[in-house]
């Protein structure tokens, strides 16, 4: 059960070099940082970092610029930086020469298609074009059918070039002498075309010429803009500029190691030498259980300082799904197409799915199912274990009451076992009033586990060694117990040493706490019974898969198609419902008894988060 | 029995009418300030969908537009065709004989022209494999004997031949039309008695029926009120169809009332439901919505899949005839409220 131990590391720079410990952050991967709000306080005197970004409204006006000529502005990597009076001066002169181009293309936005067409007149020079005397050009998009009908006419005054065509349009250009053009205009109007004006400078040239630059101061605009952003974290001191944030505690030399070069000082310290932040949480497991992670962030993080309950989920969650689903066949498949999809796609469901298939197959075995098939695995059963047909016939009618009684015990010892991480967890947090008093504390435990007891004593007398019946021993185990959750609370209050008497008055407390030990007890039996569903999803397998096999066998030679078609159906179908059968049983029976997800995300430096 | 015996095609012609434009649909259409954005509408909004698919809204021609919206009506009806039980329906051919009609008319018109531009531009390529001649070579037609050699060996010629003059000036359009459209709706009267019988039979003639009779109205209304014509010549230029008013009546209409007095007797008339006298805007415009009324009726009644098919068919002819006044209107920059009255829905 691990979360990852962090450092606090607090960076300390001069004004000439806090910029670039910024930027060696951001290319290091793995540092939390801490706002400087976090950190600032009447004793350091520090202040926060203007974090006005000229930087951004200097990138809005590139995009513009670009947007304005059709050139999509994308930032590569930066080669040497500029001076703000640098770059100002830079879009001042590109937007006045931009502007010229802007003009010639007449507010007309040209599709994708029309940037085709108009690249091959380019190559006739557009300036060119215009300089004609005697010459008239004209270009535009055709429908389709018009285009059919430049043959028609008789008196072609014209000469066509078509430059590009879709489904529906065909692009040409026309040219015709001045003294045609005003019929040559009109009969291409009657034609329907729609006029595309021909630039009357040619913007790419003067794109080409601007192009690296403008890329380039694009670029260092962008990352210079991005690094701005990360101001919030920087607290000034005086002349010292300080970033803090967590790194993982194995990682703290690589990141000391970061600022070489550099005339900066790191300082790494335990996370409780600065009470007022809270230490991210980063979960570490090993592959087995890694994919639960995934339920674990569903809920919420740990705190830093609790457990990390991921290898319990696993454990509990594949036993479950395994015994709801119990089918070796069905079971290998999950466990094959998971792992596969895992892999490929690496897609933490799915590696939980090929997990869970392994558990399944192992109930598939001891129940004696393959796809469906219950008497395929009985030689071996007979075998193996000696029984006369097989080790578990789930749809014996026999079998029925052991095998809910089975499912509630399975949910017992679970909430048995939640308790005691409960119990851990507050005497770890120093919670004694909590760990000891509590529905989900010792007084809980003892009073569940009695009961269970008593149970056994009631059915099996001969397994116990005494009498759980006896008064003594239930006034010790139950009515202490009891006694214990409806004193919680003034318990609690005298181990802080506030006094017995309750905040709301000794009137109101009984009251409340008289529902409360009822709400207690009931939960208790609630909580329990919700753990028949494991027994119920066992039968509604076999059941399923009965159905699917009786099927087979009234459709005679379509058998293996049913087959296959059913034993996928009762996978799709069953496989969703008992793994949010399973998810649920996590969630509200386990995780509520000892969970609390308050913990808050390990998030790596960068602008976005910023 | 019809020619679409087909109960299908009548549910699909009905499902295809519900998907009609709608009065909201048409104050959105007038308040639009320009073709794209009138372009866009229709793009993304209604059933003209799927016939401007791939088309650019912004700089989308009206003229295209116009074309793109009714060449759109023929795809929806081979579409309905489809439904149909036999295939190759001689009687819905009658919508490629309406256009052969206006081709030519167009082409004659355009003789006095100084070029046929306008012409070339509207011909409806997109049924030149249906029709009874070429009518790509009506681009190279300048005058009429051009004309009569085109449509050597259809019926046209022998129609038209008569009208040959050496002047286009003395040119009689409107008798030229009259006969063409005579021609017209005789042919259709002719399939109708020999596809269809019984009841069917009188209810799809009693369709053409009325719009003939409505034709012949809107001819006489025109002649009397921009041509000042006498009875006689009135008489000459109209189809003798007689359906809702008498022979006697209409001749007594024609020979005894000047336009006002027309629009009275007819507003007194068996179309008197269908005549609201206090929006009066053109004579075009009633004729219109009493059929498109009429046709109306049968899209929500009748269950045979070929009354059913016309009054589709009439009614979506009407809707784009909306769509293209709409258009019109805003490109002139004519008041949405006068447009408004204008359209039939």
């Amino acid at each position: 059960m691990s979360i990852v131990k962090m450092k606090l590391a607090t960076v300390h720079a001069g004004a000439d070099q806090f910029q670039d410990v910024l930027k060696r952050c951001v290319s290091c991967a793995q540092f939390h940082p801490e706002p400087a709000a976090h950190l600032i306080n009447d004793e350091n005197g520090g202040k926060a970092l203007q974090d006005e970004n000229v930087y951004n409204e200097y990138l809005n006006q590139l995009k513009n610029i670009g947007h304005s000529v059709g050139f999509e502005l994308k930032a590569g990597p930066v080669s040497r930086s500029y001076e703000e009076a640098e770059i100002e001066a830079f879009i001042k002169e590109v937007n006045e020469q931009f502007a010229m181009i802007a003009d010639t293309h007449e507010l007309m936005t040209l599709t994708g298609n029309d940037e085709i067409a108009l690249e091959k007149v380019r190559s006739y020079g557009f300036e060119a074009m215009h300089e004609c005397q005697y010459i008239s050009f004209g270009m535009g998009r055709l429908p389709a059918e018009s285009f059919k009908k430049l043959s028609l006419i008789e008196k072609k005054n014209f000469v066509v070039e078509e430059l590009h065509k879709s489904g529906q349009y065909v692009w040409i250009l026309y040219a015709t002498s001045n003294t045609f053009v005003k019929e040559v205009r009109k009969c291409m109007e009657s034609l329907f075309i729609e006029e595309i004006p021909i630039p009357r400078i040619d913007g790419k040239k003067i794109l080409e010429q601007y192009k690296e630059k403008l890329t380039e101061v694009y670029s260092y605009c962008a990352y210079t803009s991005e690094i701005r952003k990360l101001y919030r974290y920087v607290v000034q001191v005086q002349d010292d500029y300080q970033l803090a944030g967590f790194v993982p505690a194995k990682t703290a030399d690589q990141f000391v190691r970061l600022f070489d070069g550099l005339n900066v000082r790191v300082d790494l310290a335990e996370p409780e030498t600065a009470p007022q932040l809270v230490p991210p949480t980063m979960l570490h497991n090993v592959w087995l259980f890694r994919p639960f992670e995934m339920f674990v962030e569903m809920y919420g993080l740990p705190n830093y300082h609790d457990l990390d309950p991921t290898p319990f989920v696993a454990v509990t969650f594949c036993l479950l799904f395994g015994i709801m689903f119990g089918d070796l066949g069905q079971g290998a498949l999950l466990l094959i197409g998971g792992l596969l999809l895992e892999k490929i796609k690496h897609n933490r469901l799915a590696g939980i799915v090929g997990r869970a298939g392994l558990t399944s197959m192992i109930f598939g075995f001891l129940f004696g199912s393959v796809f469906g098939v219950e008497t395929l695995l009985n030689p071996v059963h007979q075998s193996l274990f000696g029984v006369r047909e097989k080790l578990f016939e789930v749809m014996d009618a026999s079998a029925t009451m052991p095998l809910l009684i089975g499912a509630v015990a399975i949910g017992a010892v679970l909430i048995l076992m939640t308790m005691i991480i409960n119990i851990y967890l507050n005497i770890k947090r120093k919670e004694m009033a909590e760990a000891l008093f509590s529905q989900n504390g010792v007084a809980g435990f003892i009073f569940y586990g009695y009961i269970i007891l008593f149970l056994i004593g009631m059915f099996m007398p001969d397994m116990l060694p005494f009498n759980p019946g006896s008064k003594p021993l239930m006034i010790l185990f139950i009515g202490v117990p009891v006694v214990l959750f409806f004193m919680k609370e003034p318990l609690n209050g005298l181990m802080k040493g506030e006094g017995l008497t309750p905040h709301q008055g000794w009137g109101n407390f009984v009251l409340e706490e008289v529902f409360e030990v009822l709400e207690i007890i009931l939960s208790f039996v609630t909580n329990s019974l919700s753990y028949l569903r494991v027994g119920g999803f066992v039968l509604s397998h076999a059941g399923m898969m009965l159905v699917v096999m009786t099927l087979v066998k009234m459709t005679g030679n379509a058998g293996p198609v049913v087959f296959v078609l059913g034993n996928l159906f009762v996978m799709g179908l069953e496989g969703l419902i008992v793994g949010i059968q399973t998810l649920r049983l996590e969630y509200y029976e386990m995780f509520s008894r000892y969970f609390v997800g308050n913990g808050k995300k390990f998030t790596m430096i960068s602008s976005e988060n910023a | 029995m019809g020619t679409a015996s087909n109960a299908a095609m009548a549910t699909k012609a009905k499902a295809m009418f519900g998907k009609r434009l709608t009065a909201s649909d048409y104050q959105q259409l007038l308040q639009k300030k320009s073709i794209p954005e009138i372009a866009s509408y229709l793009k993304n909004e209604t059933l003209f969908r799927e016939a401007l698919e791939g088309y650019s809204e912004t700089g989308l021609h009206r003229g295209q537009l116009e074309m793109l919206i009714r060449r759109d009506l023929g795809t929806r009806l081979s579409r309905l065709l489809r439904y149909a039980s036999t295939s190759g329906d001689k009687f819905y051919r009658y919508g490629i004989m309406m256009s052969e009609v206006e081709q030519i008319m167009a082409c004659i018109r355009a003789f006095n022209d100084e070029d046929n531009y306008k012409m070339i531009g509207e011909l409806p390529l997109y049924i030149e494999k249906s029709t009874s001649f070429d009518i790509r070579a009506l681009a190279q037609v300048r005058d009429f004997n051009a004309l009569l050699e085109v449509l050597d060996k259809t019926p046209y010629a022998d129609l038209i031949r008569p009208f040959s003059v050496t002047d286009m000036e003395e040119f009689d359009y409107t008798a030229c039309e009259s006969v063409l459209q005579k021609y017209f709706y005789d042919q259709v009267m002719k399939i109708v008695d020999q596809e269809f019988s019984g009841k069917v039979k009188k209810e799809i003639r009693e369709i053409f029926l009325t719009q003939i009779e409505l034709d012949n109205i809107t001819r006489i209304y025109r002649s009397k009120r921009y041509f000042n014509a006498t009875p006689a010549q009135i008489k000459k230029v109209i189809n003798p169809v007689y359906l809702r008013i008498p022979k006697r009546e209409l001749e007594d209409m024609i020979d005894h009332c000047n336009a006002e007095e027309f629009m009275e007797r007819l507003a007194r008339s068996a179309y008197h439901n269908y005549l609201d006298s206090s929006n009066f805007a053109y004579i075009e415009y009633h004729a219109q919505s009493i059929n498109y009324n009429l046709n109306k009726r049968h899209m929500m009644f009748s269950t045979n899949p070929d009354i059913v098919l016309i009054a589709y068919l009439v009614l979506s002819e009407t809707e784009i005839q909306n769509v293209v006044d709409i258009i019109e209107g805003v490109r002139y920059g004519i008041p949405a409220d006068k447009i408004n009255r204008l359209l039939i829905y």
